[in-house]
């Protein structure tokens, strides 16, 4: 046997475990099979009875191989029986040589020989002894041919039976010796093994833990002496950190169940100095003791190392994750290996997601393809790439970079992996195109300002102007070159700021006057910055215009203000909460409230509780019709001292306009107006009263002797004394139609016209009823034409006093001579009129007269006997209504009147 | 037209040349047999009052004058309203005063008992139209 296969004996506990188990069947068999010959045996042994029995012997030999068959099963003296086992077949062997001798061998030899076959086959468990088996019976089978020549039956028996016994005391010495010097080779190996081991081994107790025995690695690990000052003490004392009566006993269970256990632990040298160890138990089986093989080796190192891979593992993925730019390794399959941040924020994830995942995984594979072109050129081509700016879309968002792509060898990889390491130059891209315009564009404005723009150095000598700057001063671009600021500035109009700034380099802006070429002056409003490096540039515009301008809106404004201030009205403005943001100072002398009391307030704070409703309701209109006037007529407004002024408002709603952003009020004081229109009324009242009066005692008098005249007729039958009585009477007549008359005319100027609905057959009616009694009426024939087609509203009293007095004028002057005298009257009216034309054949009027007919107190005849008022009063009348009357008139001939008065149905409504 | 007798009537004005003039031209005119003649309105309703209860003594009709001092037309027409009604039906109330005013002749012909309006000075003419209406 190798010694390879003793230390893998040694080694391979389990290997001996099945080969154990091998053997155990082996014997199952060995004893069932002498079982079932030992009963045939006695079945059919038994008719031979001899002096000697040897069916007792067999049944002892038979009852010592079961008892050992049996026996061999109980585990604790497995290994022992192996022995006994070769002596049980060399017993029986000799038992049936003594058979033989004996002649019992029979019939039952062929039983005997199936035994023993199978024996042999179980005994002879490896080549050697089968060998040796064969050796033997060769041998026996030729010395019993010789010695015996029996039959050759007997003789292969005999030999064969020769052979195992041969085979047996071989075997059994062999195997003695065999298995001694295997020991000594295994312990040899072993002690080789346990001190040469470049690992500290222990041997323990694993029910005290108190260490047995160690290597002269141990003795150096822990830094010890001699080996005997590690034996005897428990493991605990090797360890850093002791372990409790607990942890040993969860240890000892551990061991126990897997009769294995590796850890790693901190141990301490007898120094104190501690070091970390992986430390494995083994158990080990000795005969019926159990021990524990502790090998511990010093793994400080390793776990050092470990720990700063990892930690510099770690620093390499916080630098990467921190560096704004996308890093990534892929390994030629094109998964990710190392990604930061910055990669993972392109695809909106964390970059532990990515380790292991293709760009496939996070977006659509066919964008990847064209995304994945240069990594594949580089792992193909092994060289790296530098593309100075590429554009990449992720997830709808566009990144420009600079990129290198260096290929990577991992090992064991036939093809490189890549490292891709990008700078987002998007912003420095954008920027530079920014610069690119903004340089762009500076020149185009310097070129195409309206704005003259020149730069200077620090002594004010001109380095370069533009073309606006040249035509503003009439120079050429060669001409400014030679000159100083100085020369093109008034500098008396350099105002104190310009020096000032200039010599603290803050940027200003100014005013002054510039000297053109041709020496004329203009002034210019100058925007002057130091740059860098002492140059100074300035912008200067030409503000003549915007100068004359300002002149003009400030002479403009200084007007209206004083338009508006000397006003005798108030002009507010007022925002849309109703409050006064701006009052014309007129307000102190109409009011007497000052600006300041009243800017702020609301406009409602000016009326009292009458006045409020009116106003909001006014207000409300006004801004209800945005940039209309609205007037209010007669509000009561408050003054300082609690008094009240009558105004009259004219606001227009100006919120929406951007410069004035208010409702303007304009308040006019009608105060006095109105006082004077009062007093008026009130006079007018009085007069109408005195007139009514007046009218009243003059008439009664007349009345009464009117009435007495009358009466003195009736009582008299004299006819000189009724010619006087008439002449009195007449002259009584007329003194009473000129006071109705007046009476008429006072009331007409004075009272207000009082709109009703007019029937004019009854006017008519009741005018000629009243006319019926003057003289000559009764000669008269009156043709009436009324055509009433709508409802028509005017005056009643004036209405009546103008048919009156056209009728009886008409009557009055007419002639009665050569004619047959008629009225003509008709009366038409629609919607908007009513048309009276009182025609007649009468005596008419001159034409020197026809202009004046209306006039006051003008009698154009001289056969009249009237007051002179009643046309006047008819043209009145018809003026108050709204009318007007033509006349055309023929001496002789006749007379035509035409009124026209307009229908108040509107005023009703 | 049937001839109306009026049996007297109550002239009320307080100009007394008015009342002369006004009672001659009823009794020429032999318009009335009895005619009561009363210079103030205080006077006319004192009349009324001490005879309400006696009909027969009472006028037919009452010329009456606005324009009068204290109890003018339209106090006394005020007043009148507060009398019994047999008094009302009997005594029917004419105005008979100068005044055309219009104002004036709408305010009077407003109450029930009153008939007509006549202009001074009272004609014989007027007193026809007068009988027609009775």
């Amino acid at each position: 046997m190798e010694i390879a296969d003793l230390i893998l004996t040694a080694k391979d506990e389990r290997n001996i475990k099945s080969r154990k188990s091998d053997i155990s069947v082996y014997r199952i068999i060995l004893f069932l099979t002498t079982a079932f010959t030992l009963l045939l045996r006695y079945l059919f042994v038994k008719e031979n009875p001899e002096a000697f029995d040897p069916l007792s012997i067999r049944l002892v030999l038979s009852s010592g191989l079961i008892l050992i068959l049996v026996l061999s099963f109980i585990w604790k003296y497995r290994d022992k029986i192996a022995y006994l086992n070769y002596l049980v077949i060399f017993s029986y062997s000799i038992y049936i040589l003594f058979l033989i001798r004996r002649n019992y061998f029979a019939t039952n030899y062929l039983l005997e020989f199936i035994l023993l076959i199978v024996i042999i086959c179980l005994a002879f468990q490896n080549r050697l002894h089968l060998k040796i088996y064969l050796a033997c019976i060769f041998i026996a089978f030729f010395i019993s041919a010789f010695l015996y020549l029996d039959s050759y039956l007997d003789i292969f028996v005999k030999t064969s039976l020769i052979g195992i016994f041969c085979v047996a005391i071989v075997t059994f010495f062999n195997s003695r010796f065999e298995i001694e010097k295997r020991l000594e080779i295994r312990e040899n190996l072993l002690n080789t093994i346990f001190n040469e081991s470049p690992d500290a081994m222990l041997i323990a107790d694993p029910s005290s833990s108190i260490i047995l025995n160690c290597n002269e690695r141990a003795i150096s690990i822990f830094k010890i002496q001699d080996r005997r000052d590690l034996i005897g003490n428990n493991l605990n004392f090797l360890l850093k950190y002791p372990n409790s009566t607990g942890a040993w006993n969860n240890l000892k269970k551990k061991v126990d169940k897997n009769r294995f256990l590796v850890q790693e632990l901190e141990f301490k040298t007898v120094f104190g100095q501690t070091f970390w160890g992986s430390e494995a138990i083994t158990e080990i089986q000795v005969g019926t003791k159990a021990y524990w093989l502790v090998r511990i080796s010093d793994i400080t190192e390793r776990v050092k190392d470990k720990k700063t891979i990892e930690e510099s593992r770690k620093i390499l993925n916080q630098i990467i994750d921190l560096v704004p730019h996308p890093i990534f390794l892929k390994d030629n399959e094109g998964r990710f290996v190392i990604v930061n941040k910055t990669v993972a924020d392109r695809y909106e994830v964390v970059p532990e997601e990515m380790v292991g995942k293709k760009d496939s995984d996070f977006i659509d594979p066919i964008l990847s393809v064209e995304l994945l072109k240069d990594d594949r050129e580089v792992i193909e081509n092994a060289r790296e790439k530098f593309i100075p700016e590429e554009s990449l879309t992720f997830l709808d968002r566009n990144y420009t970079y600079q990129t290198i792509k260096i290929p990577f060898y991992f090992e064991d990889a036939t093809k490189p992996g890549v490292l891709s390491i990008s700078i987002d130059i998007t912003d420095l891209k954008e920027a530079e195109k920014a610069i690119r315009e903004s340089e762009s564009k500076y020149k185009m404005l310097m070129e195409q300002a309206s704005d003259g723009i020149y730069l200077t150095d620090k002594s004010g000598n001109i380095l370069s102007v533009n073309a606006k700057a040249c035509e503003m001063f009439g120079y050429t671009d060669q001409e400014f070159q030679k000159l100083n600021v100085r020369s093109l500035v008034d500098l008396k109009s350099v105002k104190e700021e310009l020096i000032f700034a200039l010599f603290n380099n803050e940027p200003v802006i100014t005013e002054l006057v510039c000297k053109r070429k041709d020496n004329s002056e203009f002034t210019v409003e100058l925007s002057a910055t130091r740059l860098d490096g002492g140059l100074l540039q300035g912008i200067i515009r030409d503000i003549t215009a915007r100068k004359k301008l300002e002149k003009i809106l400030q002479d403009n404004e200084k007007k209206f203000r004083a338009l508006i201030e000397n006003s005798s009205d108030i002009i507010m403005i007022l925002n849309e909460d109703f409050k006064i943001s701006y009052v014309s100072v007129s307000v102190a002398r109409i009011l007497g409230h000052t600006y300041i009391s009243l800017v702020g307030k609301t406009i409602f704070d000016l009326f009292d509780h009458e006045g409020i409703d009116k106003i909001s309701k006014f207000l409300s209109e006004t801004i209800a019709c945005p940039g209309q006037n609205q007037t209010a007529e007669e509000l009561k407004i408050l003054t300082r001292n609690g008094s009240s002024k009558i105004v009259e408002i004219v606001a227009v709603n100006l919120l929406s306009d951007p410069v004035i952003q208010g409702i303007v009020l304009n308040c006019h004081d009608i105060t006095k107006r109105k006082n004077t229109e009062n007093e008026l009324i009130n006079t007018n009242f009085e007069l109408d009263s005195f007139v009514y009066k007046a009218s009243h005692d003059l008439k009664a008098p007349l009345r009464s002797v009117m009435g007495l005249i009358k009466l003195a007729k009736l009582e008299s039958k004299d006819s000189t004394q009724h010619m006087y009585l008439d002449m009195m009477s007449k002259s009584v007549n007329s003194l009473d139609t000129f006071i109705k008359d007046l009476t008429t005319f006072s009331r007409n100027t004075r009272l207000d016209i009082e709109a009703n609905i007019i029937d004019f057959s009854i006017v008519l009616e009741e005018s000629l009823n009243n006319l019926k009694y003057m003289e000559h009426a009764e000669k008269i024939r009156i043709n009436k034409s009324v055509d009433i087609n709508v409802n028509f509203y005017s005056d009643l009293t004036r209405l009546s006093t103008i048919v009156n007095n056209l009728i009886s004028n008409a009557i009055k002057y007419h002639r009665f001579e050569n004619n047959i005298p008629y009225i003509n009257i008709s009366i038409k009216t629609d919607y908007e009129k009513a048309e009276i034309v009182v025609e007649d054949n009468g005596s008419g009027i001159d034409p020197l007269h026809i202009n004046k007919i209306f006039d006051m107190f003008y009698r154009a005849s001289e056969n009249s006997y009237g007051s002179g008022l009643g046309l006047y009063i008819v043209k009145n009348a018809v003026k108050k209504l709204g009318g007007s009357i033509d006349v055309s008139s023929e001496l002789d001939e006749g007379s035509s009147f035409k009124v026209v008065i307009p229908n108040l149905v509107n005023d009703i409504n | 037209m049937k001839e109306v007798q009026v049996n007297s009537v109550m002239l009320v004005d307080d100009n007394d040349t008015d009342n002369f003039i006004h009672k001659r031209v009823i009794e020429l005119t032999g318009f009335a047999k009895n005619i009561i003649v009363k210079n103030s309105g205080k006077s006319a309703l004192e009349f009324l009052e001490s005879n309400k209860s006696n009909l027969d003594v009472l006028p037919d009709l009452i010329f009456l004058d606005i324009n009068m001092p204290i109890v003018d037309g339209f106090v006394f027409l005020f007043e009148y309203e507060n009398f019994p009604d047999p008094v009302k039906d009997k005594c029917k109330i004419v105005i008979l005063s100068s005044s055309d005013s219009k104002r004036d002749i709408d305010r009077i012909v407003d109450n029930e008992y009153v008939i007509n309006f006549i202009t001074k000075p009272l004609s014989e003419e007027a007193l026809d139209d007068l009988k027609t209406i009775l």
